[in-house]
């Protein structure tokens, strides 16, 4: 009768999420989005098929770059849940099914049961790299159905792993610090292997980099690249190797469940800090504010505004703030936008600068909407502020631009070497990438002007993609143009930067002049 | 001081206020009461500037989304309206700079009053919720504002603070300042109000004034029940 209990309830939420999900016609034009951008990624990919100049890239480069990136979201998310037991359990868990006479293994292996159909959905946005990755290595649908798969069950090992880590060590600080050192040095040892296999490389830097990627102690890793080497032996054939290490993550996370289920530790008091967090999360979210990344012990260091007089208050305060949020002058996410385009540059590096700047500019989008401008929005003080309204929203973005040009020099200083570009093209690239950045971020005050608060967050994000593509336009249209009347007047690359750069920051002016009014009222 | 005329605020084809009209002049302290969903904070944000409406809402003579308007106008949102990431003595040098005040140490003045400065260099997310709302209170009234509007002030705050903030709003009183109060918890206005507007569906359902002449003899309590539970087709309009 208990456990049936267990089972009504996911039974239910499942059937009501469903039903939820009819009911709001809304959720199926995401759905029929969803589809329509995959089909057009599949659509790419098999067109691109019968292109003369399709050189098929080493599969081993894929495989290492697999391993590679599950070895990073382990790591990630390992590091995450020690920190507060990771995030199985809602607040109604917490309070209708701890105080019940549930038996707590039963109750963590509906949590358990509960999170890996909300990992399972993390690995979707690896479905729209079919194009490049059936362009550049031949892989098929299956194949990144595969990856996908690999990827989502990863995290939720990591996930997992990392709760039982906690409820071990909860109850000691000593502990706690111990296996976090522990792990970040074994992470750390493993790439100053990959490292120094790297720069040891007789035939470059990639084939050292993929042959690294696919020795034993990177498919030795736990769990992430033992799910590697699964995928990656199914993907080449090597069976007996998918085989093995399947087994191996099998056998591995069967003890680690029998060691939680046997376990005496109460794991209820661990998972608490983190239940209460997400619902806190959810609650802004539903109020409208956006959650603040701030870290979970803030350090207060140097303290005071020390400048600002009227609106230009707002820009002191973002700094002040922007300090506090990350130990680093960028934000870490940012910092692994920038990491990932360094790498793509590496791929690509025959292409020249186009296609890195392209993705660049395409990843910012992510990076500039992550800005302190939407959660200013959230407090009523940029309204009730005495200050023209004009003024106030240009020191309100003003924040994002020393923060995106430092972004856009640690972006393109190293892909420059990587490349051998020559100043020139490093300087125009570093202000065509902040172009951009004031271009998305018109685009935010433009969909504020437009729709307020009143987009849900996948429909926002939506419009803001879309937003984002149509205001890009201008530039692009202007370097297509330039390059047919003038092919030979300059470098390509040069010319098509320069041109996006014109045209985005009228663009971007025009749009920030049209929203002026913006914050004379906290609705639109 | 603070002028409402004839406001209405629709979302769609839902009124959330329906012509409403009063005024809170210098020296009074004005009540909403309602239950949850009359439409309290609807109108207190009109007059904060936050929302649209049809209507006219004026501040010591000036449209209320005026620049004039904003520098007479204090207003405590229902939710504390807290940085994370900045301290309590930050959020105060923010106002200040923002509002272009003087460095006259009445920020010290107003933590203190509300025992927050030894909580000075605690950042925003470490406050627990009273706190955070003291700290509301302390910007809202940090450039001494003539018109001060608290949205359901109370909530949250410790029997220490609500006294602090009770004699405050006395305060206020008799510095001349216009205080309009928005709540839905009668015994926490007492009796130091000069006007209470019950609501009911986005609408005055009556107004009491605190004077002899409309004592009557029904509480303030008494006539809220009334309305809200017993006859409200005998709502005096």
């Amino acid at each position: 009768m208990k456990s049936n209990a267990l089972s009504y309830l996911l039974r239910t939420r499942i059937r009501n999420q469903l039903v939820s999900f009819l009911k709001k016609p809304v959720r199926l034009i995401y759905v029929a989005v969803f589809i329509g951008l995959l089909a057009l990624t599949l659509v790419g990919g098999k067109a691109g098929e019968s292109d003369a100049d399709r050189v098929i890239r080493d599969f081993s480069e894929l495989t290492a770059g697999l391993n590679y990136l599950l070895i990073i979201m382990f790591a990630v998310n390992f590091l995450s849940g020690l920190k507060n037991g990771g995030s199985f359990f809602k607040m109604s868990d917490v309070n209708f099914l701890f105080p019940s006479p549930i038996n707590k293994r039963s109750v963590l292996f509906y949590a358990l049961i509960q999170q890996i159909w909300t990992t399972l959905l993390i690995g979707v946005f690896i479905l729209f790299q079919y194009t490049s990755l059936h362009l550049n290595y031949n892989l098929g649908f299956g194949g990144l159905l595969l990856i996908c798969l690999a990827y989502s069950v990863s995290v939720f090992f990591s996930q997992t792993a990392a709760m039982f880590t906690y409820t071990l060590i909860s109850d000691s600080d000593r502990n706690r610090r111990l296996v976090k050192t522990g792990f970040i040095f074994l992470v750390l040892l493993l790439a100053a292997y990959v490292g120094v296999n790297a720069l040891r490389g007789r035939n470059g830097p990639i084939e050292a980099l993929a042959s690294a990627g696919n020795s034993f102690p990177v498919l030795l890793f736990p769990f992430a690249g033992w799910m590697g080497a699964a995928a990656g032996g199914v993907l080449t054939g090597n069976y007996l190797q998918a085989t093995i290490f399947l087994l191996l993550t099998g056998a591995v996370f069967t003890a680690l469940l029998a060691a939680m289920a046997r376990s005496k530790r109460e794991y209820y008091e661990d998972v608490l800090a983190s239940a209460e967090s997400v619902q806190n999360m959810m609650n802004a979210v539903r109020d409208g504010i956006a959650p603040e990344a701030a870290p979970r012990n803030i350090r207060v260091g140097r303290t005071g505004l020390g400048k600002g007089e009227g609106a230009s208050a707002f820009f002191y305060k973002h700094l002040v703030e922007n300090r506090r949020a990350s130990k680093l002058p960028v934000r870490p996410a940012s910092l692994i936008f920038t990491l990932i385009t360094i790498g793509f540059s590496f791929f690509v590096r025959d292409g020249g600068l186009l296609p890195v700047f392209v993705f660049s500019a395409y990843i910012q989008i992510f990076s500039v909407a992550m800005g302190r401008f939407n959660r200013e929005l959230t407090k009523p003080y940029i309204y009730l502020i005495p200050e023209p309204p004009f003024k106030k929203l240009l020191f309100a973005l003003a924040e994002s631009l020393p923060t995106e040009l430092l972004e856009s020099a640690l972006v393109y200083i190293p892909v420059a070497f990587i490349l051998g570009l020559p100043a020139y093209a490093c300087i125009l690239a570093i202000l065509g990438r902040l172009s951009f950045s004031i271009l998305y971020l018109a685009a935010i005050v433009m969909i504020e002007r437009i729709w307020g608060g009143t987009l849900s967050k996948v429909a926002g994000m939506l419009v803001y993609l879309f937003c984002d593509i149509l205001l890009a336009l201008p530039g692009i249209i202007l370097a297509i143009v330039s390059r047919l009347m003038w092919p030979a007047a300059i470098p390509a690359d040069a010319a098509a930067l320069l041109c996006l750069t014109a045209a985005n920051i009228p663009v971007a002016a025009l749009l920030l002049y049209l929203s002026r009014n913006l914050l004379r009222y906290a609705e639109t | 001081m603070l002028e409402v005329e004839h406001v209405t605020k629709k979302y769609g084809k839902l009124a959330a206020n329906s012509d409403i009209s009063f005024s809170v002049g210098e020296g009074q302290v004005a009540v909403l009461i309602g239950p949850n969903g009359a439409g309290k904070s609807t109108i207190i944000k009109c007059i904060a500037g936050l929302l649209r409406f049809e209507g006219r809402i004026t501040v010591g003579g000036y449209d209320n989304r005026s620049t004039e308007a904003k520098r007479l106008i204090g207003y405590v949102p229902e939710m504390p309206a807290v940085y994370e990431l900045l301290t309590v003595a930050e959020h105060m040098e923010f106002i200040r700079r923002a509002y272009r005040l003087p460095d006259d140490g009445y920020d010290k003045q107003l933590l203190e009053r509300f025992e927050m400065l030894e909580n000075a260099d605690k950042p925003g997310k470490t406050l627990s919720k009273g706190m955070q709302q003291k700290l509301s209170i302390c910007c809202a009234l940090l450039h001494r504002p003539r018109v001060v509007i608290f949205d359901e002030p109370m909530v949250g705050l410790d029997p220490h603070a609500i006294k602090e903030l009770k004699t405050h709003f006395a305060g206020l009183k008799e510095q001349g300042c216009a205080v309009l109060i928005s709540t839905h918890m009668l015994d926490s206005v007492e009796n130091y109000w000069d006007a209470a507007h019950i609501m009911m569906k986005g609408s005055f359902a009556a107004t009491k004034l605190n004077t002899a002449e409309d004592g009557g003899d029904k509480s303030l309590e008494t006539l809220f029940f009334e309305i809200t539970e017993n006859r409200p087709s005998e709502v005096p309009q």
